[in-house]
């Protein structure tokens, strides 16, 4: 009967993924070391970008929003472009750049977590400018007549804009983070997906779901996921301390 | 005085539709008003000087005081200490305006006229040659306004102050020179005395108001209150002035009541007996001048003017409460 062929496939279906679900499990009890390499390869590679870009987008997304420059609309453009740049073309980018015969080639990065930090802070920091600059222009207009009153030095008005929207910032910087953490064109033309080098979270669940090892796949995708969920919680636990603080 | 600072021809925006070639000279120890109704231009006037309207560069020899001044977030000590001004002296003035204790306080838990005086006195810390503030008095209770003035007065002496105002109270508080603006341009500027006494042209007494300006001599005073002989006319003065004070009072021209025979009304104060040299109709009004020194002058309506057959030469009553009588200058 056809509908029964059908209620067994479902049942059958269903036991696949119960199947999938168990081997999860035993990937994540039995990997070990291998699962806790690529974990803090993943942590170091992601939140390394996402520092530097911090360090140098949200300066320079204080500036875009309170300089006033020829050509500022312009390099507003670009951030926002930027934002939304797919990870592959970055990664070509970079790939061409520290290819052996390419103009950084000498400095044989290709392939290291170095090349990966590199492709991931330039995807992160387009993100921190922008949401940074968008942060600042958020002020109310007397803040911004306060501060021309004010006529600090630009470093010292530029610490005080970033504490004025921290709330901001740390959400430039969870959004930068949630970009970096989670793509795979970027970081696998750059680092290669090289096991014990180069693998990270996401090249590795494209490695384990091209060889049909969906338990290892989802195993892998869980702890990404508690990544992303305890990075986030942390960062908004420290935008609401600061909304309340000081 | 020689004029330190010339501010020529401010214009904003480019058709001067806000403010239409403006010129404004302060010398070391000039304190100036900028008078005038909502939407005359005095707050662009103020942010041209101090170079923070779009399209004018900072000018780093004025301190600024915005009409709404923003704290950022942190302590009001935080506050105190950003920008330019000397934090310690910050610290004293801010004692002095009554939030010394608030210092460590998050300037979110502040009240409006708490923050602005942690905004004055982060301005008048400073050395600045020209202090320019918007509308200082404009969050702080009345009660204490009469100190603010005075730590403003005193923090800026001998340097020039610029104090913009829509009160002509306050203006007569703070400055020795008053500019009236209107619509973008100056209607009169001079001695504040001499604007208020004679405003020039209907425009400038609208605004103004008609008052007399009489300079007296504190000859006696009980608790708050001061006997002050203006030209052998007692009149009767809400002041702390000791009594030799010389003091400058203001009597708003419509606050005076005229009577043709001496007021029972106990609430009238001062009672001045004179002859009406003469009447002139003002505006909607009808002014009623006293040939006696110091001369005053009392703003009725013609129906009253009729009603009391007022003609030169008649002897009249004016009566003036003690409480629109204002000390404009003390000595």
């Amino acid at each position: 009967m056809p509908g029964c062929t059908a209620f067994d496939s479902r049942f059958a279906g269903m036991s696949f993924i119960w199947d999938v679900l168990g081997d999860a499990w035993s990937y994540l009890t039995g990997s070990g070391a291998q699962l806790v390499e690529i974990v803090l390869l993943t942590l170091v590679v992601s939140l390394s970008a996402t520092g530097l870009a911090a360090l140098i987008g949200i300066p320079l997304g204080v500036r875009l929003a309170v300089a006033r420059f020829r050509g500022r609309s312009a390099v507003m453009a670009l951030v926002n472009v930027g934002m939304g740049i797919p990870p592959v073309l970055a990664g070509l980018f970079v790939l061409l750049l520290l290819w052996g015969e390419g103009p950084l080639g000498s400095l044989d990065l290709l392939f290291t977590p170095a090349a990966m930090v590199i492709v991931q802070t330039l995807l992160a920091l387009p993100i921190a400018i922008g949401l940074t600059a968008s942060a600042v222009s958020g002020l109310s207009p007397s803040a911004g007549e306060q501060l021309r009153a004010l006529d600090l030095p630009v470093g010292a008005e530029t610490r005080l804009l970033v504490s004025e929207v921290r709330v901001g910032v740390i959400a430039a910087a969870a959004a930068a983070f949630g970009r970096v953490v989670s793509e795979v064109g970027a970081v696998i033309i750059v680092g290669g997906n090289i096991a014990g080098e180069t693998r990270v979270l996401t090249t590795a669940i494209v490695q384990e779901s091209r060889q049909a090892r969906f338990g290892a796949a989802v195993a892998l995708g869980l702890v990404l996921l508690g990544i992303s969920l305890v990075v986030n919680i942390g960062l908004t636990w420290m935008q609401g301390w600061s909304a309340n603080d000081a | 005085m020689p004029e330190d600072l010339v501010f020529r021809s401010l214009r904003y925006p480019a058709d001067g539709s806000v403010l239409d070639s403006v010129t404004v000279a302060v010398g070391s120890g000039d304190r100036v008003a900028v008078f005038g109704p909502n939407g005359a231009g005095k707050s662009t006037l103020l942010r041209m000087m101090a170079g923070t309207a779009p399209g004018s560069t900072r000018d780093a020899s004025v301190a600024y005081l915005p009409q709404a001044p923003h704290l950022f977030r942190g302590t009001a000590r935080s506050n105190l200490e950003l920008g330019d001004g000397d934090s310690n002296r910050a610290r004293g003035l801010a004692e002095e305006l009554g939030v010394g204790h608030l210092l460590d306080e998050d300037v979110s838990r502040l009240s409006g006229g708490e923050r602005q005086r942690v905004a004055l006195a982060r301005v008048l810390s400073g050395s600045h040659p020209l202090v320019a503030l918007d509308e200082p008095l404009a969050p702080i209770d009345l009660v204490d306004r009469s100190m603010v003035v005075s730590v403003i007065r005193t923090a800026t002496s001998g340097r020039a102050l610029v104090c913009v105002t829509h009160s002509i109270e306050v203006a007569a508080a703070i400055a020795d020179e008053l500019i009236v603006l209107d619509d973008g341009a100056v209607v009169q500027r001079g001695h504040l005395h001499d604007v208020l006494a004679l405003p020039d042209g209907a425009r400038a007494s609208e605004l103004v108001g008609v008052s007399n300006v009489v300079s007296a001599r504190v000859v006696s005073r009980t608790e708050g209150l001061a006997v002050a002989d203006a030209a052998g006319v007692p009149l009767i003065v809400m002041t702390d002035a000791v009594v030799g004070a010389e003091i400058v009072l203001r009597i708003p021209a419509e606050s005076i009541a005229v009577h043709t025979s001496r007021p029972e009304d106990s609430s009238f104060r001062s009672v001045v007996q004179g002859t009406v040299d003469r009447i002139l109709p003002r505006g909607a009004l009808v002014e009623v001048t006293l040939s006696e020194e110091p001369g005053l002058v009392a703003l009725v309506t013609p129906g009253a003017a009729d009603a009391l057959e007022l003609q030169a030469g008649a002897t009249v009553w004016f009566g003036v409460k003690t409480a629109a009588i204002s000390v404009i200058v003390e000595r």
